[in-house]
């Protein structure tokens, strides 16, 4: 491994300690706030595929309070209208005059929760934000803040009263990583931790504490931790050999007979920016095939769609691409 | 006297003229209208048909008041050729006696027409009648399916030419490790031969070849065969600030060049 020179090394005890930090309050999931921290240095998008109950919430909370982040959280619902994300104006009775009432999308990290439950129109509108980091309420624009980053969630199983997002949607979402389920002994963990929390007092009541209220209050580093973060990230040496392999995988998704949809370019930058982020965290000052391999599935899966005859014989998005992947090299 | 004369006469001119009439005739299926026949006494009916037996169809279809009697006109359909008594076919009030009405039907072709040829070998009915046409309507149909399902499949992918498809891991990566060796290769080159080299490594090792690749690539870089070949190789390829030499590349590549 290359010698990692002081500002790198800083920058990933930096993200080391974000980490420790939310592994404190959420058991496992350490690949899940790895993507958080490569959608965050890279000011890519997020959706979470995974059954309620993970702890989407917990997890993007503490990131936020950790990072010293705004966070918002948004219920999507069908009745949903685009002015409750974006904003609107107001009638001001005292002034007479319209004043704007900016919505939760201002914010550095929005969670929207379970995103195929609004109607389109929503959806899109929340999308272009994501997009152009702009909104537009009236006749004003207004630039997001910065970071801004949207993490998704949507329930894979539940279809029933959802909206799809369409492929030129997904395709938005930097990543889209399939959340798991913990292991016997994370699980073990989470309910040791739990036995923990015991009960606040509150006046003269109390409630029994939940994990919210273990976050800590004081943020690691500061908003320059973070830019320096960001511009570190994106001086991570990527060789013209590693550039061969992003093309060499996107290629064999476009050429695949299972493929009806392959990836698009922006596929392939977003398999490059993520690498880098990811060699960041992990204190390499250059990407390396691992990050490609490891950052696939949820740069490429979400973006693939398999054919008709390959969907009759069985075949799945994920064998297809663990398909590709093996072949790249063999 | 006169009078006597004169009825005798009638009744031998009335016998001659019988004698002479020409007897209705009409050909089998085709109607026959008898007009103006009288018939003394009360009025007659046709025999109802019962049964298909009765060579001929009998209709009355008008009846004219006489003296003594009354006049008809009866049409006639005969269903068999011969000579028939019309009389026979029709019901006398009781007491009386009806007059013979002769009449003939004839089986005959109309003079000039074409008899009817003789019987030619027909076609013969379709082989296996509906259920095999049906089976073979079928077969075609699934394999003109399969022909348009077969000719719109994309062709493989194809991994350089057929030669390079064909050759064994070893081969395509020989001539790359040799042009390695004397820094001859391209970017495209060094990257088919990274991936060579993981390939290798996924053969030879059954524990690393079952794992997903990204999981594959994590043991590789820790395992303690792989991990220092696959290592020096990265920062050869990957690094920034490359210092690795021509011998440090031949030493590197040693192990795959067998």
């Amino acid at each position: 491994m290359s010698t990692v020179h002081t500002p790198l090394s800083q920058t990933t005890e930096y993200l080391q300690a974000i980490r420790q930090r939310v592994g404190t309050i959420v058991v496992g999931q350490d690949v899940v706030v790895e993507r958080m921290l490569i959608a965050l240095l890279t000011s890519g998008h997020l959706l979470l595929e995974g059954m309620p109950g993970l702890a989407k919430t917990l997890l993007v909370n503490t990131l936020a309070r950790a990072m010293h982040l705004n966070f918002r959280r948004i219920q999507f619902t069908i009745d949903l209208l685009p002015s409750d994300i974006l904003g609107s104006e107001i009638l001001d009775e005292r002034s007479g005059g319209f004043r704007t009432h900016q919505g939760p999308v201002f914010t550095n990290l929005l969670l929207a929760d379970e995103i195929n439950r609004a109607a389109p129109k929503v959806q899109g509108a929340l999308l272009e934000a994501m997009q152009e980091r702009k909104v537009t309420i009236g006749s004003q624009t207004y630039g997001l803040p910065v970071p801004f980053v949207v993490i998704a969630t949507q329930n894979p199983i539940e279809q029933s009263g959802t909206f799809e997002l369409p492929e030129a949607q997904l395709d938005r979402f930097m990543l889209c990583h399939r959340l798991g389920y913990p292991t016997p002994g994370e699980e073990e963990e989470i309910l040791r931790r739990n036995l923990k929390l015991g009960v606040k007092r509150e006046g003269a009541g109390a409630v029994v504490r939940t994990e919210f209220d273990m976050i800590k209050e004081e943020a690691i580093g500061s908003e320059t931790d973070l830019v320096a973060a960001m511009e570190a990230a994106n001086h991570i040496h990527v060789s013209d050999v590693f550039l061969k392999h992003v093309v060499d995988v996107v290629e064999r998704s476009r050429k695949h007979p299972e493929l009806e949809l392959g990836c698009s370019p922006r596929a392939g930058i977003s398999l490059l920016k993520a690498s880098r982020a990811r060699a960041l965290l992990h204190g390499r000052d250059y990407v390396v095939p691992e990050d490609l391999f490891a950052l696939a599935e949820d740069v490429m899966l979400h973006r693939i769609r398999l054919t008709y005859e390959a969907l009759a014989e069985g075949r799945t998005a994920k064998a297809v691409l663990r398909g590709i992947l093996e072949e790249s090299v063999s | 006297m006169i009078r006597i004369i004169a009825i005798g006469f009638l009744l031998v001119s009335g016998s001659m003229y019988a004698a002479d009439e020409v007897v209705p005739t009409q050909r089998v299926g085709q109607p026959l209208k008898v007009t103006e026949i009288y018939i003394p006494g009360g009025e007659v009916k046709a025999k109802p048909r019962r049964d298909r037996q009765p060579p001929l169809m009998v209709g009355i279809l008008e009846v004219k008041p006489a003296k003594d009697g009354s006049r008809y006109d009866i049409e006639v359909q005969g269903l068999e050729a011969g000579k028939y008594n019309l009389a026979d076919f029709l019901e006398a009030p009781e007491g009386s006696t009806l007059p013979a009405i002769p009449l003939e039907i004839t089986g005959e072709l109309p003079p000039g027409l074409v008899r009817p040829h003789e019987n030619e070998a027909g076609e013969l009915p379709k082989l296996g009648g509906y259920r095999t046409t049906m089976i073979v309507l079928a077969s075609l149909w699934v394999v003109g399916l399969g022909g348009i399902l077969l000719w719109k499949k994309k062709l493989p992918v194809a991994d350089g030419d057929a030669t390079a498809a064909n050759a064994s891991l070893a081969e395509r990566l020989r001539p790359l490790v040799g042009a390695a060796s004397k820094g001859e290769l391209s970017a495209d080159e060094r990257a088919r031969l990274e991936r060579l080299v993981i390939g290798h490594w996924r053969e030879k090792r059954e524990d690393i070849a079952s794992l997903p690749p990204a999981q594959a690539m994590v043991k590789l870089r820790t395992d303690p065969e792989a991990a220092p070949l696959v290592l020096a190789l990265e920062r050869w390829l990957h690094a920034p600030a490359n210092t690795t030499s021509t011998t440090d590349i031949e030493q590197l590549l040693a192990p795959y060049a067998s």
